[in-house]
Parts: C-alpha cells; sequence; structure tokens
C-alpha cells in the first residue's frame, strides 16, 4: 500500500531539517505513543497504540532513520511494529525544500501489513496510516511555527 | 473462590445454574460446559451465524455476544426448552413436517429465533419471517422449508388458540 | 459371513408403483434429534482430562521462518505443550502426493516447515488446559518472518521468474495434461465460426455451519489413538495420516459423532488437524481437543478451484457447436492436498450437457500463496460446467440467436441415451430436451423476453439467464490414475451390512457418514422395501467407528455416492438376509421357500396363510440353533460389498474412462433486475428442473437440489474470497465473507422429471452437488440485463461495486 502526502510551513527549511533529524523530537509527536525511549541519533523504540475500527492493538515499534542526506535534505524512516498476530513495515521517505519561511515537505509511504488487522481491516488501513502519518508532521509543525 | 471470578448464577429451562466463573466466559459456553446443554451451538466467531440464539427474559440474543456475568439473575430458554413432556412443540411439529433441516446444526438456533418472532408477531407475513431469521445463517436447506415450517406453525398456534 | 456363493440380484422394478416404501417422501425420523437438541456433533463429545488445542496462524502470505520463540508462551498459567513444524518434521513424513514426481517431491506438512506459504497457515499448535488459555497462548508464540515475494494468480505463478512456493519441486507446476478427443482442430478449421472468449471461475468456500473439529485420545492400555471426527471419507483419509505417523491403521480408531453439522466436501482436507491433534495426544497421554473457528475455517477449511480457460469453440452456422479447444489454468493454492485430483475431475463433464465430440483441453494446475483447495459442492465440475453456459451465451451472441435456441440445438437427445461422450463418460439416460422446455415453461421464458423489451424501453435493467449442467455422481477412483498410473486406487465400492437382532429388529449399517442427507431413513426405506416392512422395524444407527461398523477403504459421504453406492449395498444385503430368513421360515413351518413372503416383519405363507415373526426366526437364529435345517450357519448378519461396473473402468492412453457411474442433470434459469443507479441484482425468478433419477425419499432428494440451488447462488451474488496483491485474505470471517441468509434466497420454482438411471441397479443417480446450475444461469441473466450498457462479465461472482465501476468507466 502505497501513499504520499506534502505540508507547507512557514519557517525555514533548514529549521524543518534540523527538527526532524533529531529523534527527541519526533518522540514527542509520535502520535498515540504509550512509551518511548531514544536509543540512539537514529533510533526511536515505542509502544504505539493503533485502532482500526473497533479493533485495538499496541505495536512494539522500533523506529529508524537511514540515508539522511543533509545536502538534498532527503532521509529515510523505517517503521518496524510488531504487535499479537500483527506486523507492519512501513518506510517513509522525507524529502524537505522550499524557500526561508515557506518550507515544504514532502512524504511518501509504502506500509506492508500483515495479520488480522491487514485481513479484517484493509479498507480502512490507508485513512488510519494516512491519519497517523498526519497526526506525527502535524505536531511537528506545530511545535516549529507556533 | 478462586481470585478474578465471580459468581454466576442464571436460570436456564427452569433450572438454577450457580458457578464460580471468569469474567470473560461467554454465555454460550456457560451453557454448553457449565449447565451442559449441548444444543446450543456454535458456528462463528463473529455473531453472525445465530447457531446461539437464546432467550434471555424472553428475547431472542445470541448467546456469544453476551458474557455469562451478564446474564446473572436472568432466565434464559434453550431449545431443550421446547418440547415438554416428550410432546413437541408446534414449530418442532412444523420444522419435521416440512424437513426444514437437514444436518440440524443451526436448527436450535432457528427454533429460538423463530419462537421469538411468534411471540411478538402471532401471524408473520412471509417477508417478516425472511427478517426474523436473517441472523441466522443455514448452509444446508436453502431456507425455504423453513419459511413454510414458521408459516405453517403460526397457523397452528393460532387455530390451537381460537378452539381453546 | 453367511452368505451364498453367487448372488443373482435382478435390477429393481422399473416403476415406482412396484414399489411401498422406497420413493414415498417419508418424513425424516433423525430429525427429531437435532430438533429437541438432542444430537451429538463433534463438539459436544466430552472425554474427562481432556487438553485443548489452538494454532498460531502466519500473518504472511509467504515468508520465510527465522525463529520461533515458545519461551512467553511457556510460561503462561495452563500451558501444556507448543508444537512446531520443526519437532514435526522430525516425527512424521510428509503425506503422500497425488502428483508424481517433480511435483510429488512436495513436502507437506500440517504445520509450517521453514516458510508459511498462505495467510492463515499453520505455523504452532498450542496445548492448554482449556480453549481459552489456548487461544490467548496462540498469540504468545514469537515467530521473526521474512517476507517473500507474493503470487496469487495461477498464470503468473507460471510464468517464468515467479516466486516458487516449493523448492523441492522448483516451480509452480502442480500438474499439466492434454485431452485430445475426436478431432477439435479440424472442427475448428472447418467451422463457420470460431467463438472465442476468456472464462474465469472464482474462489469461494464450503463453509458448513459446523466447522471441523478433532478429539484424540491416546489408549495405553491398547496401544491405539482414538480419534473423534468430522472426516467425510475417513477410510480414505487414515492411511493418509497413518502413513505420515508412521502408524498401523489398525491402531487408530476412526470415530464420527451421530451427528455432523454439513460437509460440502469441506471436511476432506481436514486430516492436518487429525494427525496434529493425534500427535499430540499420543506425546502427552492424554485427550486433546481442536474445532476450528470460523476464520481459521475461512483461511484453510478447503477452498474451490478457481480458473481460468481461454476458449475456441467451432460453430455452424445454424449454430451447432462442433468442436471446443481450450487451455485450462487451475489455481491450487498453497498445498495439494486432495489436488490435483480437480485437475481431472472435471472431465467427468467434457462436452457439458451438450452433444459435442470435438474437445480439446490443455489443462495445467498450479500452486499459489492462497489456501489449500480441495473438493466443494460440484468440484471440479462446477468450473467446467460455468464455461460452457457461458460459452454457450457467446455462441447465441455471435450468432445473434436466443441463448435457449442455441441450447435447445446442442443438447444431448433422448434417443442418443445411454450417451458416450468423448472421453467415454456414459451418460445415464434422461430427457434433457423435455427437462429444458420444463424449464422454460416454468420461469415463463417467453413471457420474460416480452416484458424485458417493455422494461428497456422504461430504462429497467432486466436480464434472463439460462445454465444447463450436468451433476455427475459415485466417482470412479481410476480416474486419478490420469495423473499418476501409480496412484494405488481404481473403482469404487461400499459395504453394506443388514441384521436381524434377537429380537427380530433389522438393523442396517453401512460405511457413509451422514452429514445431514438423512441417511438413516433414506437406507430404512431400501430394507423396509426388500422385507416389506415398515421403518418402524429398521434400525439404522447414525456416525461411524472403525471398530464396529462396516466399512471398505472408500467409505464415506463425497461425490454424491451414499444412495448410489451404500443404497446398492445395502439393497443387496438385505436381499440376502431375506433369503436365509425364508430359509429357516420354509424350514420350522415345513412349507416351501417359494410359497413364503416377507411381510410386516414376518414371515408369511401366501398358500396356508401361517405366520412367523422376525422375533421368532430370530430365536431360532441366534438361541434355539438346533432346530435350524443341518449345516445352516447360526445367525442373522448378511454382508454385501457392491462394486459397480464403470464399463470403462480404466483410463486408457487418451486419458479416456468412465469417471463416475451416474449423471444427473439440472437446468437453471433466472430473472434478475438490477438496479440502474445502485446496480444491486435483484433475482426476480429462479427455476430449477432436475432429474434425480429415481428417488428413495423425493423429500430428502428435493432437499438436496434446493440446498445445492442456495450454494450457487450465494456464489454468484456473495461468497468471494478475496485476496490482496500481498496474500492477505480480505474476507476472512462472517462479517466479510457473506453467505446467503433467508433475505438473499429468492423463493425457488423448482420440478423434478424422473427418468431412471441406465447404470445404478436401483435407478437412482447421485445429487446433492448441483453442478453450479445457478452460477451460470445468474451470470447470463446480470450479463443480458446489462446488454443495454454493452458491459461484458468474466467472472462467477458478481457485486454492485464491480457492476457500478464498469458501467462508469465507459
Amino acid at each position: 500500500m502505497k501513499f504520499e502526502g506534502s505540508r507547507e510551513v512557514n519557517t525555514s527549511a533548514q529549521a524543518v531539517w534540523d527538527f526532524l533529524t533529531n529523534p527527541n523530537n519526533m518522540a514527542e509527536c509520535l502520535p498515540d505513543a504509550k512509551s518511548h525511549e531514544v536509543v540512539d541519533d537514529k533510533t526511536i523504540k515505542a509502544q504505539l497504540k493503533v485502532g482500526v475500527g473497533f479493533i485495538k492493538e499496541v505495536f512494539d515499534s522500533t523506529i529508524s532513520y537511514s540515508e539522511v542526506t543533509p545536502d538534498s535534505k532527503d532521509m529515510k524512516i523505517k517503521i518496524d511494529a510488531k504487535a499479537k498476530a500483527n506486523t507492519a513495515t512501513i518506510n517513509i521517505d522525507v524529502h524537505v525544500d522550499g524557500a526561508d519561511s515557506a518550507a515544504k515537505l514532502q512524504w511518501t509511504v509504502d506500509a506492508v501489513m500483515a495479520g488480522r488487522l491487514a485481513s479484517i481491516g484493509q479498507r480502512y488501513i490507508s485513512k488510519v496510516s494516512d491519519k497517523v502519518i498526519e497526526q506525527a508532521f502535524e505536531c511537528m509543525m506545530s511545535k516549529l511555527a507556533p | 473462590m478462586m481470585e478474578g471470578l465471580v459468581k454466576v448464577s442464571i436460570d436456564i429451562n427452569g433450572k438454577k445454574y450457580t458457578d464460580d466463573v471468569e469474567p470473560r466466559l461467554l454465555l454460550v459456553d456457560f451453557i454448553r460446559d457449565i449447565a451442559r446443554l449441548k444444543g446450543t451451538h456454535i458456528g462463528c466467531d463473529t455473531t453472525s451465524c445465530g447457531a446461539c440464539t437464546i432467550l434471555i427474559d424472553g428475547m431472542s440474543v445470541k448467546s456469544c455476544t453476551m458474557f455469562a456475568v451478564e446474564a446473572d439473575g436472568r432466565k434464559i430458554q434453550t431449545v431443550e426448552s421446547l418440547a415438554t413432556d416428550d410432546k413437541l412443540h408446534p414449530l418442532q411439529e412444523a420444522f419435521w413436517e416440512h424437513h426444514a433441516l437437514q444436518c440440524g446444526y443451526c436448527t436450535p438456533g432457528m427454533l429460538m429465533s423463530s419462537t421469538f418472532l411468534l411471540s411478538r408477531n402471532s401471524d408473520p407475513t412471509e417477508e417478516e419471517i425472511r427478517e426474523g431469521i436473517a441472523g441466522n445463517i443455514c448452509r444446508c436447506t436453502g431456507y425455504i422449508n423453513i419459511i413454510k415450517a414458521v408459516k405453517d406453525a403460526a397457523g397452528k398456534i393460532n387455530a390451537g388458540k381460537e378452539t381453546e | 459371513m453367511p452368505q451364498k456363493a453367487e448372488l443373482v440380484v435382478e435390477k429393481a422394478p422399473e416403476t415406482t408403483a412396484a414399489f411401498k416404501y422406497m420413493g414415498t417422501p417419508v418424513k425424516v425420523a433423525e430429525d427429531l434429534i437435532p430438533l429437541q437438541g438432542k444430537g451429538q456433533y463433534l463438539d459436544d463429545v466430552e472425554i474427562p482430562g481432556t487438553l485443548y488445542m489452538a494454532y498460531t496462524l502466519s500473518p504472511y502470505g509467504h515468508a520465510k521462518i527465522k525463529k520461533i520463540d515458545t519461551s512467553k508462551c511457556l510460561e503462561l498459567p495452563g500451558v501444556h505443550y507448543v508444537l512446531t513444524g520443526e519437532e514435526l518434521k522430525a516425527n512424521m513424513d510428509p503425506y503422500m502426493q497425488i502428483a508424481p514426481p517433480p511435483s510429488g517431491n512436495l513436502k507437506d506438512y500440517p504445520l509450517a516447515v521453514d516458510k508459511v506459504r498462505y495467510y492463515g497457515e499453520p505455523v504452532a499448535a498450542v496445548v492448554a488446559s482449556n480453549a481459552y488459555i489456548a487461544e490467548d497462548a496462540a498469540e504468545l508464540v514469537d515467530v521473526e518472518y521474512e517476507p517473500l515475494p507474493v503470487v496469487t494468480d495461477a498464470e503468473d505463478a507460471l510464468k517464468e521468474g515467479s516466486p516458487v512456493l516449493h523448492d523441492s519441486v522448483g516451480n509452480n507446476l502442480v500438474w499439466r495434461g492434454v485431452w485430445d478427443l475426436g478431432d477439435a482442430e479440424k472442427a475448428l478449421k472447418e467451422a463457420d465460426y470460431v467463438v472465442e472468449d476468456t472464462v474465469k471461475t472464482h474462489r469461494y468456500a464450503a463453509v458448513p455451519l459446523e466447522t471441523s473439529g478433532v478429539l484424540a485420545t491416546y489408549d495405553q492400555s491398547v496401544d491405539t489413538i482414538t480419534v473423534y471426527s468430522v472426516n467425510q471419507m475417513p477410510m480414505f483419509s487414515l492411511p493418509i495420516i497413518c502413513g505420515a505417523l508412521r502408524m498401523p491403521p489398525s491402531k487408530f480408531r476412526m470415530i464420527l459423532p451421530p451427528n455432523v453439522g454439513g460437509a460440502f466436501g469441506g471436511k476432506i482436507i481436514n486430516f492436518t488437524h487429525i494427525t496434529v491433534v493425534a500427535y499430540l495426544s499420543k506425546l502427552l497421554k492424554a485427550p486433546v481437543k481442536y474445532v476450528e473457528n470460523r476464520s481459521e475455517n475461512i483461511m484453510s477449511g478447503t477452498h474451490n478451484n478457481e480458473r481460468i480457460f481461454h476458449v475456441k469453440l467451432a460453430v455452424r452456422k445454424d449454430g451447432r457447436v462442433t468442436g471446443a479447444y481450450m487451455k485450462a489454468v487451475d489455481n491450487c493454492g498453497a498445498y495439494p492436498r486432495y489436488e490435483p485430483a480437480g485437475a481431472v475431475i472435471w472431465a467427468q463433464v467434457v462436452p457439458g450437457i451438450y452433444d459435442v465430440q470435438n474437445v480439446y483441453v490443455d489443462f495445467s494446475q498450479a500452486t499459489t500463496n492462497k489456501g489449500p483447495t480441495g473438493p466443494v459442492r460440484g468440484y471440479s465440475r462446477i468450473q467446467h460446467n460455468f464455461m460452457w453456459e457461458r460459452m454457450m451465451n457467446r455462441v447465441a451472441q455471435k450468432l445473434n440467436m436466443d441463448p435457449a435456441e442455441v441450447r435447445r440445438l446442442n443438447l444431448i437427445k433422448a434417443e442418443q441415451m445411454p450417451y458416450e461422450g468423448p472421453s467415454r463418460t456414459i451418460y445415464d439416460g434422461g430427457d434433457y430436451h423435455k427437462a429444458f422446455d420444463t424449464l422454460l415453461d416454468t420461469i415463463e421464458y417467453g413471457k420474460w423476453r416480452e416484458k424485458q423489451k417493455e422494461a428497456r424501453k422504461q430504462g429497467k435493467l432486466i436480464g434472463i439467464g439460462l445454465s444447463a449442467v450436468i451433476d455427475s455422481g459415485a466417482n470412479n477412483f481410476a480416474q486419478v490414475k490420469i495423473i499418476n498410473p501409480h496412484f494405488p486406487a481404481s473403482g469404487s465400492m461400499e459395504v453394506g451390512l443388514v441384521m436381524i437382532d434377537q429380537f427380530g429388529t433389522l438393523v442396517a449399517r453401512t460405511g457413509t457418514t451422514d452429514q445431514g442427507q438423512s441417511h438413516a431413513t433414506t437406507f430404512g426405506q431400501i430394507v423396509s422395501e426388500v422385507f416389506n416392512t415398515g421403518p418402524e422395524n429398521v434400525v439404522f444407527q447414525q456416525g461411524f467407528d472403525s471398530i464396529s461398523n462396516v466399512w471398505a477403504a472408500f467409505s464415506g459421504a463425497y461425490a454424491s455416492r451414499s444412495a448410489v453406492m451404500a443404497g446398492t449395498a445395502l439393497y443387496y444385503a438385505a436381499i440376502r438376509l431375506k433369503e436365509k430368513v425364508l430359509t429357516i421360515a420354509a424350514h420350522a413351518l415345513g412349507e416351501l421357500e417359494s410359497d413364503l413372503e416377507a411381510k410386516d416383519a414376518a414371515v408369511v405363507s401366501m398358500k396356508t396363510d401361517k405366520k412367523l415373526p422376525l422375533g421368532d426366526i430370530a430365536t431360532l437364529a441366534w438361541l434355539d440353533v438346533n432346530k435350524l435345517p443341518e449345516d445352516m450357519e447360526p445367525g442373522l448378519v448378511s454382508y454385501a460389498v457392491y462394486k459397480p461396473d464403470f464399463t470403462y473402468n480404466m483410463p486408457d492412453e487418451k486419458k479416456r474412462v468412465n469417471n463416475t457411474l451416474t449423471y444427473s442433470y439440472a437446468i437453471h434459469g433466472t430473472v434478475v433486475e438490477v438496479d440502474p443507479e445502485t446496480y444491486e441484482m435483484k433475482i426476480l425468478k429462479h427455476g430449477v428442473v432436475s432429474d434425480p433419477g429415481f428417488m428413495i425419499n423425493p423429500l430428502v432428494v428435493e432437499g438436496q437440489e434446493m440446498g445445492a440451488t442456495l450454494h450457487g447462488i450465494s456464489a454468484a451474488l456473495m461468497e468471494n474470497l478475496e485476496y490482496d496483491e500481498d496474500g492477505i485474505l480480505l474476507t476472512s470471517n462472517f462479517w466479510d465473507y457473506l453467505v446467503a441468509g433467508a433475505k438473499h434466497m429468492p423463493d425457488i420454482d423448482m420440478k423434478t422429471i424422473v427418468t431412471r438411471s441406465t447404470s445404478s441397479v436401483l435407478g437412482v443417480r447421485g445429487v446433492g452437488e448441483g453442478g453450479g446450475g445457478p452460477i451460470g444461469s445468474i451470470v447470463n441473466a446480470v450479463e443480458d440485463a446489462l446488454q443495454p450498457l454493452g458491459i461484458k462479465l468474466l467472472s462467477s461472482n458478481l457485486s454492485a461495486n464491480e457492476l457500478y465501476s464498469k458501467a462508469n468507466k465507459k
């Protein structure tokens, strides 16, 4: 399942980039996190609660950064999430560009869900994932440009 | 009492069954495993098939959608209550007459849903019967004979009332 | 066993008028049991101290198993054991494969070994003190997977470079065979028209209301595993299980409880559950029970074969079809557990119901990352029948003819009966034209064509569809030799036992297992007929037990065989027993056997009116045995094994064989209305005319036909096992996998016309599978309704959603 999105924010691209690449900032913006722990500058471990319809599961998740390229402001975020009878692997490509006070954040997401949630909730999953990722970026925006 | 267990007492077919159960015990499992009444069946895990349909205080309920603790102190009727003194209930008679069952697995639930339907509507139309058993899946008969049987039973029950 | 050396049994009389007990709609006595909640189904069987098993299931369509960590699971109080595929592999052999190598090299175990190949595949089996704990514990088994590329389409699976499911096979081909019958190429060359199209049948499942289940217990005192199961062919499944577990079948006692909650083919490949539960019960020296939950039943409890056909028909100007040339690709799912039998079983109906002698079929079957397939009501013939019925409509469209006319022109004629098809199937009588015309009258075909014209003027979408199908029954196992000449089975047989107990009650037993087909009443009628005595004097006990029941290795209720096979065996056994009863009575009464007849639980003399009750004869035979005629073996037990002659018993080099003993047929007609805005489909009328041959109990036969009609309607309009591109099943419970309820079932106008079967002893035909008749008539009707929009349909499953998007794409 693939989807993409973008947001504009009235701050500099560099500020967005700096915020994004610091896992401590990102950890604060994980939606519905029951707990989180910043392991190193590229890794966060968290328990994320995700609900699809009336099925709710807590996923043990590892969020890791890779291919962080400051020159082009490109990075990859990978989320490996595991719960009872469900797993999810989400790869997000993030790119930041734009003018000084009009940064643009773009993301493309490739999510692979397996297990009961995927079977029962397939029709809702893209909506849910979309919402979760929007929430994360929304939180980030509000912290950057309050 | 073991920790976490809840004392539950349920009247099933006029007999009281009391036991200490886990709060998550489904009512259908109480009926089958504690009261040991095996006529109530399990056909799915999504409350879709109706094989476990019973009456609670006269209302039809799928007994897999309820916990046993929720039925504490209430009166339940299962398929075993329908025939009295070896005399079949008119619905059972009509199901037999019309060969309204094959494997018989859905039958107890069908009978309880039909009992409830007739308790609310003594002379249902074919459409109303279809509506009344819409929550009960039968994979064998194709429903037609069941619908005929319910209609027939309703007629017989009403005729019986008139002659009284 | 007391029986005469040679037995001459005449075929049963030609007319039903000659019968007193057979041929009448006797009310089904065994219905009274479930009606009062007194039935005993598998989950009702209780043994003290039973442990419960639950599976950990694969969340992936295809993935490598990197590690299984059971530690958390074992910590949960109440958990006794966790079994993985690794342990099973060390202690059992993979199941026998029907196909020869290379696909015969496939290693199939009941729990995944090294990798998972379909969504919902069992990976571990957890045993706990109750079912709740077992379910909880199964989720605590921590499996580390590495997802692999997925292939769900059979044609893709056969392409170079496709992900391969079974490394030991090397590719995904299960079996390929070519039938070159008559001369199809010549027919195409000489045809006025070649009508070409692609037809697809979708995947759905048997879903009996009672899921599969097993209760096994190991008895140390006799070193025997006793298994309660719901397997439809217990004695055929037994060697498969025992071969894998390396133990003799005689150390394995197979029991079926008196009631089985439906099967429809879906309770055959459940031998995997039996293997696991039996293994665990012996290992843990405790009774172990497992009952599939509905999701498990939908995910892996037998899917039907998805098939794609690329067809060319040779057609004459007048509408006569002279040949058929096709490539068919069958989707087997992840494991061939009864497959590739489906790759030959369609050949029971090579020309469908039509007189076509030139047929070329190139048939392949492939493994894919979907649930395993196997017999589902109408197994493998539904697909082929559907293909014919879609193509007949294409012929009508091409020639601008009425689809009814095209069919009538091509139907096999009554005077051609018995009809030998191009693959040497022998259609055993019938009057297809009479049935067809009766159907047209039943649904008021002409009137609806007029109404349709009017409706179209008003923008309404009304369509009429027809479908004529063969529903073959009582299989000849030799057809499997087409796949593998070394397959150790051919023909068929069934056993009947009839005895009279000490008090004079007739007792009948056979090896077929009832799943709702009213065997006790039907078989009771046969014994009643022979002894000319009421059914109250006959006891037929339901259920099965391999150590006390009679059985043949083919015993079971599948392939529409029970009435034909077991009915005949019981008929023979009853006649044998009656001969002995008459001999004893003649001796006791001092009369000639030829003056005596059996009547009303006694033997009476037609000459002197003297009467000897069966109870008195039983006393002589079982107790007062010195009064028996000299040299007579005491006892009143008779046993008969019926092995039919299929005429063409073994396949020849052209794959020709008579695959089944009987071929019933049914004509379906549907009128639908499609909502022009929502594309919801509503059946306005559905008619069926079928010929089941002589009906031992019309009430039962009509019930079976009605059930088959429901399954067809449900399959065409609702049931669909839908997988996404990652191999995740999106319809794995009754919320998403919809089956027809009372509100979806239209009124059915059902008629039977009866011609006796020319092949079966009693004149009966196997019925109840239905040949998928309604699927063709519904799809044809919907396409006909949508004709003003120019929408062509491909698949055997329709949804308003799909029609809407088709209509709005234009």
